[in-house]
């Protein structure tokens, strides 16, 4: 027996290609609507706490302060699942800006409204302010310190303590770096509370400084 | 040129590059970019199968002739088989093929148990020689034989008695240099099992359709026929291969013989019952495979033809799939327990995009041709050996179990461990 020249079939390898490409484009584009379809739920979500914060605004003193920690527990444990949910989806890579810069408007009107029930119906709750990004070459740490946030928020829920934590992406055109340029932030991530800034923090060293 | 350290180079690559990747930070963009990469071209292979089963299902499962022709002589290596091997040893005595004709080998790779007193008792030659392995056990045997055509068959295997009358039915076409036997699971018992009966099922029509486009690159060791001319044209078994088996296919393929394989030449082996015993045997051919694509390294050319594409190329693309999952891994183990924890069960429904969307589909498209192949076996020779449950099984859950002997075989790999061919 001698050497051969064997042949490659590339009708087939061909014919095999084009069958996967029209396949995988079907499939990504189901997936990216599926994708959207979520993406749609969560703004819905916004907007359905943010008409509750509207009804906050425009009460009047006496009517905020008592209907405050009624309405304002029923934002609460919303607002905070969806922030995780976004997280989740931003750290797969899919979420949109348009979807953050919403979320990061609704943050900041709950902060206000946060704000103003401490100064005017002496409620207690510790605010914490926590700037990331998701630039890899800007920060590194910022996925771990969410957990940290996470696991820290938990046990003082635990402890039945009052705290909200206000999440804005400082890279993010829009909202997030408005504010990181008002809160003077030059890197990341940065914590502040009680008017003091902080980088990375641990659930430890994170409940020292809350409590 | 290739040579054996560059394994060990390219997995400590392997393991370098995917974490320099997660510390960067870029390790989920590294893995979705492998991961799309590994998906598009594991599909397309799998759609090209779905292809040329179509365009050749008479031929894919034709039947074998018969024939009487020639002189074969059966080379058995075997191993501290003790009373296992007695049911090999009637079944071949058991055979429908004129006894004149068939000349039956025990090779006794220096047992230590009582192998050789029961295999004695036989109307069959014995030889014993110092352990050196399966293979320098079948070139012992072949050595003293004296017929045309070589077979080669595992010590715990049964042989239907008419896989031989069959098999040799192909050399009549002169070009044939070996035959793979049709090797099916022995009595599966438990889900391990199960699983590898499935598997087994499988590999035969995708050997089989492989034989279609001239690029079988196995003759397993459970049962295969070698013309006896061939072999010594490659210089027999080699006896440093860990897969002796698909050597000398691809040494048969280089010299221009064709390797064909049987659907109905049955010879039933006893697989791995234990996960153990059955990452052991896989580590073995994967890391077999690994040493003769190196030691045949030419066959890397498009002159090969389908054979350098089914043969070699697709081994080497496999290296991507699982670098996705190395690095997945490594994100996994890092994070995805935490968003479990912060989300709970939500965490499911966010997790479908269209990476999840496309690989559901693809695993749809494979699902009911692989049942219409398995049902060859059903429908022919009327049996239910698993279930459906057993196939999703193997199909999900099997399948990903590749990917954990790959993660063992670059660990020896680096620590440079050298197996030599274990008999047991």
């Amino acid at each position: 027996m001698g050497d051969q020249i064997k042949k490659i079939d590339y009708p087939f390898f061909i014919s095999a290609l084009i069958i996967t490409i029209v396949v995988f484009s079907s499939g990504y584009m189901i997936g990216w609507y599926l994708s959207e379809k979520n993406n749609n739920e969560i703004i819905d979500e916004i907007n359905n706490i943010n008409s509750l914060l509207s009804v906050l605004q425009i009460l009047h003193a006496e009517e905020f302060c008592k209907f405050y920690p009624y309405i304002i527990s029923k934002i609460e444990a919303n607002s905070w699942k969806l922030g995780e949910k976004l997280q989740y989806i931003e750290n797969q890579g899919r979420t949109e800006d348009r979807l953050k810069n919403l979320y990061f408007e609704f943050q900041y009107r709950d902060m206000t409204i946060v704000k103003k029930a401490i100064s005017e119906c002496k409620f207690e709750t510790k605010i914490v302010i926590y700037f990331y990004t998701n630039k890899p070459n800007l920060c590194q740490t910022c996925t771990a310190q969410g957990f940290e946030l996470s696991r820290a928020r938990n046990i003082l829920k635990e402890q039945n303590q009052s705290i909200r934590i206000y999440s804005f992406d400082g890279e993010l055109e829009g909202m997030g770096k408005l504010l990181a340029n008002i809160y003077n932030v030059t890197s990341y991530p940065t914590i502040i509370y009680n008017n003091r800034k902080y980088g990375f923090l641990s659930k430890d060293e994170l409940l020292n400084i809350l409590k | 040129m290739l040579n054996y350290k560059i394994v060990k180079i390219f997995f400590l690559f392997i393991i370098f590059f995917s974490l320099l990747a997660v510390y960067l930070g870029i390790g989920k963009y590294v893995k979705d970019l492998l991961g799309w990469i590994s998906f598009f071209i594991l599909n397309t292979i799998v759609i090209t199968f779905i292809i040329m089963l179509y365009l050749n299902k008479e031929y894919i499962f034709r039947k074998s002739r018969e024939s009487e022709k020639f002189k074969v002589s059966v080379v058995v290596p075997v191993y501290n088989e003790g009373e296992n091997i007695i049911q090999t040893i009637e079944s071949l005595l058991n055979v429908n093929y004129p006894k004149d004709k068939l000349e039956l080998i025990f090779v006794d790779d220096g047992s230590t148990d009582n192998t050789g007193e029961i295999v004695k008792r036989y109307p069959v030659k014995y030889f014993r020689k110092q352990n050196g392995g399966a293979a320098s056990a079948k070139n012992y045997g072949i050595a003293k034989s004296t017929g045309e055509i070589i077979i080669t068959m595992d010590s715990d295997s049964v042989i239907d008695k008419n896989a031989i009358r069959r098999i040799v039915s192909y050399f009549e076409d002169e070009s044939v240099g070996a035959v793979a036997g049709t090797i099916r699971a022995r009595a599966p018992k438990n889900l391990i099992q199960k699983w590898q009966s499935v598997e087994y099922d499988l590999i035969l029509i995708y050997r089989r359709i492989l034989e279609a486009y001239d690029s079988v690159y196995v003759t397993p060791g459970g049962l295969s026929a070698f013309r006896k001319s061939a072999l010594e044209e490659v210089g027999y078994f080699d006896e440093k291969s860990l897969t002796e088996d698909q050597e000398i296919a691809m040494a048969l393929q280089k010299k221009g013989y064709k390797v064909l394989c049987s659907l109905d030449a049955y010879v039933y082996t006893t697989v791995p019952e234990s996960l153990p015993k059955l990452i052991k045997q896989r580590v073995r051919w994967i890391r077999g495979g690994i040493y003769n694509r190196i030691k045949h390294q030419d066959l890397l050319d498009l002159k090969w033809g389908n054979l350098f594409i089914f043969g070699y190329l697709l081994d080497i693309l496999f290296f991507i799939p699982f670098v996705t999952v190395f690095i997945g891994t490594i994100l996994l183990l890092m994070e995805q327990y935490f968003w479990i924890e912060r989300l709970g069960l939500d965490v499911v429904g966010l997790m479908i995009d269209q990476f999840f969307v496309t690989s559901l589909i693809f695993w749809l498209i494979s699902l009911p041709w692989q049942l219409y192949m398995l049902n060859y076996f059903k429908d022919l020779l009327n049996e239910t050996r698993y279930s459906i449950l057993d196939f999703l099984g193997f199909m999900f859950i099997f399948g990903f179990g590749w990917f954990f002997v790959w993660f063992v075989v670059m660990i020896k790999e680096i620590k440079g461990e050298r197996n030599l061919w274990e008999t047991r």
